[in-house]
């Protein structure tokens, strides 16, 4: 069994793997990675299950020591990761050794990273996902976020020594833009607001979480407009409520909501969203 | 800019709107008013795990699928095909779900019981919380508002927004407050809030956009089980007030709402 301790906690450092598909009908969020492409990226490097569970860093590295030798992938946010101060790069595997010590930095760009590490992680499962849904205490880590001093063990499989890399420095990563499409309520939006939708840059607020990533730019409105019943949201819509700054739902977010949705962000666009850093503007773009 | 496609379709001989936003996810609607249809349409819709839908998401007028890479032009054919109602959804409304979930491999759990009677729903209301906004919005006094609404007829209308979340619907007009303007502060767990047309229960602490009025004496949410909540659309409540001693009684006997009622 492979075995590491929480040194330093980070922020929000959490347990997720691809979430608890299917269960929304019940009004269980899927939850999993906000940045599923580095997720899965990691996994994929790794040679592991597509489901595999991995620890999600947000803006601040944690500092964790391995306490049996591991096989790791670093994905996502830059994080300035080192292992006993020897610099790491990201998106390839790494042999790690017992004893050795992982760190980092604050991000400087992007804000979510992902350690993964090759074999199975033994965690709690809630509805058979061990994706950390914090607001609701289920799911990995007894369902909270990593805290100094917690354990995380893995079971190992069979030894994968091969270095895997991948080159990601592509443009289409590097757009300041993230894609939408219009929402069931878009239309409900003044004309102008429409536009200002588009042509405005807006930044996401630092009292986001994964519920829902809160925005401030230019005021929307739908003038009097209401709806009457509470309609489905899925991670991605982009609800407006009457101050008429939008929440984005994310991944922990709610099944069902009274604010107009008008807009929808894909899900490749919201892992590129989730990136951003709280402070940071970008504009929309409508899908064409 | 892409907007959704729009078609009209018969699903088990409802006339249904869908519209297709961008191959991501459909929303159906029904043209009529049949409410309860319309729920059972939902409920086939998520009992048949099609491989091209990923979530089923059912409110009272809009059903939400989001679609995964598997959709295209032919499952739309395919949704239209649906043609008679899958027997257990004739049979009963409450049948269990006995069809192995795809991803959780769980046993969906039957509602443990067929709760015939009207149940109580214990609520200590408290004096603060967002008492205040309420009465400036329905120009009532505590104590009137509390009266009224301790005489309503609530019924379950739909279980969504998070793990544990209740809709019911049933408050009369002259109790309706307009959510608030900013979701500004977390609900404890097991609140009891009004909005908009509905009153709710918030299992889990939130954000709330919802006027929180009181708290439960008990709690509803089950993570061990499928559904996480042994109450269905259609359960009839009423609120029964209890006063902090026996709410705090209540909170240490851990009693479940079956416990309370039974």
């Amino acid at each position: 069994m492979g075995e590491l301790t929480v040194f330093r906690p980070g922020l929000q450092a959490q347990i997720q793997d691809q979430g608890r598909t299917g269960l929304a009908y019940y009004a269980i969020p899927t939850s999993g990675p906000l940045d599923g492409y580095s997720a899965d990226l990691a996994n994929v490097l790794l040679g592991n299950d597509a489901k595999a569970a991995l620890i999600e860093c947000h803006f601040v590295a944690p500092t964790l020591r391995f306490d049996s030798d591991a096989t790791i992938c670093l994905t996502g946010a830059s994080l300035k990761w080192t292992l006993d101060g020897r610099r790491l790069k990201r998106n390839r595997t790494y042999q790690v050794s017992v004893g050795s010590q992982l760190s980092g930095q604050a991000a400087k760009r992007g804000c979510r990273a992902y350690i993964g590490i090759r074999g199975e992680m033994k965690t709690e499962r809630t509805f058979g996902s061990a994706a950390c849904y914090a607001a609701a205490g289920f799911g990995g880590n007894e369902g909270r976020i990593l805290a100094v001093g917690d354990k995380i063990f893995w079971k190992e499989t069979a030894p994968w020594n091969a270095y895997m890399a991948l080159d990601i420095s592509g443009k289409k990563w590097n757009r300041s833009s993230v894609r939408i499409l219009p929402g069931p309520e878009f239309l409900w939006l003044t004309a102008e607001c429409q536009r200002a939708l588009t042509n405005t840059e807006f930044c996401i607020t630092s009292d986001s979480n994964r519920m829902g990533a809160k925005l401030t730019g230019p005021r929307l409105s739908v003038g009097e407009k209401c709806l009457s019943h509470s309609m489905p949201v899925l991670p991605g819509m982009i609800q407006l409520p009457p101050s008429g700054h939008p929440i984005v739902v994310l991944q922990d977010g709610q099944t069902t909501g009274g604010y107009p949705r008008i807009g929808y962000i894909p899900q490749a666009e919201l892992c590129r969203l989730n990136q951003v850093r709280p402070g940071d503007s970008f504009r929309f773009e409508m899908a064409e | 800019m892409m907007m959704p496609q729009q078609f009209e379709f018969s699903m088990f001989g409802l006339p249904v709107q869908v519209q297709n936003f961008g191959d991501e996810f459909l929303l159906l609607r029904a043209a009529g008013t049949d409410n309860l249809n319309f729920s059972r349409l939902a409920r086939s819709l998520f009992e048949r795990q099609f491989d091209f839908v990923a979530e089923v998401i059912a409110t009272e007028v809009e059903i939400c699928l989001k679609l995964t890479c598997r959709f295209d032009s032919q499952c739309l054919v395919q949704l239209q095909q649906l043609e008679s109602w899958p027997d257990n959804a004739v049979k009963s409304e409450r049948c269990a779900t006995k069809s192995e979930h795809s991803a959780a491999k769980l046993e969906h759990s039957a509602v443990k019981s067929e709760y015939s009677a009207v149940l109580q729903l214990p609520v200590c209301f408290s004096e603060a919380d967002d008492w205040e906004a309420v009465c400036n919005s329905t120009g009532l006094d505590r104590s009137t508002y509390l009266q009224r609404l301790l005489e309503c007829q609530f019924q379950v209308a739909m279980l969504g927004f998070l793990p544990g979340f209740v809709y019911l619907n049933g408050l009369p007009d002259s109790l309706q407050v307009a959510r608030k303007a900013n979701p500004d502060r977390q609900t404890e767990v097991n609140s009891f809030a009004v909005g908009g047309r509905y009153a709710g229960i918030y299992s889990l602490p939130s954000p709330a956009g919802w006027n929180v009025l009181g708290r439960l004496a008990v709690s509803l949410l089950q993570t061990d089980q499928l559904p996480p909540v042994a109450l269905q659309p259609g359960d009839q409540l009423t609120l029964e007030s209890v006063n902090q001693a026996d709410y705090h009684q209540l909170l240490r006997t851990g009693a479940t709402l079956e416990q309370f009622n039974g």
